[in-house]
């Protein structure tokens, strides 16, 4: 018997009781666990080697654009030479010479503008009357066809 | 025993570097005494199995947090009876039981199958206190210094809910014991 349990058993009567209780006690079987319990190593979930290749070529083509801009940056090429000073120009002339061939390209435009709008007025016109007269002629059509059907309808009465 | 406990130290050490192999070994040397002091609390083989493995789960978490390893059983089954009490406060209180006399014939021999039933009826007899004070004591063999770490309460309680369970159980249970030492 557990040697803790001897203070609660004060009688020989006490202790049998208790024996005989701690035998139904014990009596009783341990069950199996149903399932084993286990956990899982996060090394199962590392990337393989390969799986590690997307990294890897990242981490070298930043290795590659920073060995670049460091190379460029110490490859500098020498500063360009100070531009010369440019001969004076007389800007006046320069500018009624634009002004006047400016004006000669406005006028060649609206000529152009004016010609396209007259051309395309005449068009227009002659497939109105076109459009009119045949009109005209379905609609001589049409009565003669009512007249013919008249004359026919008092026929028959 | 004293090889198992050198060996159980050695594989928290190795755990707690986070070796989980090490810690695959120890469940297996723990998890059917922690799973059968668990179903003797809750009653439920499948309440048991998961409050097995969220205890298993919650010592991996804060293994880091026992100080001394040869305190790793009392320890474990703390973690084991925080979460076995955290299921029942959210259960329903238990169906009120019914005293019924265990053996009513004395003189037929019992079966295994009838003794196992004659002991856990007896067990639902008690409190939940008192059946984890019995539990603990008799089927687990801790000590009452043990047993006051992992109820978290004195040590003169932890006698009182075992003896009260005790006194309840001797007049269930000392007759079977006596048919079956006979």
């Amino acid at each position: 018997m557990d040697e803790e349990l001897r203070e609660y058993a004060r009688t020989p009567e006490d202790a049998e009781r208790l024996a005989a209780t701690l035998t139904a006690l014990r009596s009783l079987p341990d069950e199996e666990i149903p399932r084993r319990i286990a956990f899982v190593s996060d090394k199962v979930f590392e990337p393989k080697w390969w799986q590690r290749f997307p990294a890897w070529s990242f981490a070298s083509a930043m290795l590659l654009a920073g060995a670049i801009v460091v190379h460029g940056y110490a490859q500098r090429p020498p500063a360009a030479p100070a531009p010369q000073p440019v001969a004076q120009v007389d800007t006046s002339a320069l500018e009624r010479k634009f002004e006047a061939r400016l004006k000669e390209v406005a006028a060649e435009h609206d000529a152009k503008l004016r010609a396209a709008v007259a051309a395309t007025e005449r068009r227009l016109e002659f497939e109105h009357r076109a459009q009119m007269l045949t009109i005209e002629e379905n609609f001589n059509l049409m009565r003669k066809q009512m007249n013919r059907m008249i004359v026919a309808t008092a026929e028959f009465r | 025993m004293i090889f198992r406990e050198v060996e159980d130290r050695d594989l928290i050490a190795k755990a707690k570097r986070g070796d989980v192999e090490a810690f695959n070994r120890l469940i297996s040397r723990w998890e059917r005494r922690v799973f059968n002091y668990l179903l003797k609390l809750t009653g439920h083989r499948e309440d048991a199995l998961d409050l097995t493995q969220e205890a298993f789960l919650k010592a991996w978490q804060n293994l880091n947090k026992l100080d001394d390893p040869e305190r790793f059983s009392p320890w474990l089954f703390r973690i084991a009876h925080n979460e076995a009490y955290s299921l029942l406060r959210k259960s329903r209180p238990a169906e009120e039981l019914t005293l019924e006399p265990v053996a009513g014939d004395q003189t037929r021999r019992l079966f295994p199958a009838e003794s196992s039933l004659a002991v856990r009826r007896a067990l639902e007899l008690l409190s939940p206190e008192q059946r984890e004070a019995v539990v603990l004591k008799v089927y687990e063999g801790f000590k009452f210094e043990e047993m006051a770490q992992i109820l978290d309460c004195p040590v003169s309680t932890v006698k009182s809910r075992l003896y009260t369970g005790l006194d309840l159980l001797k007049d269930a249970l000392a007759p079977v014991g006596r048919e079956m030492r006979n």
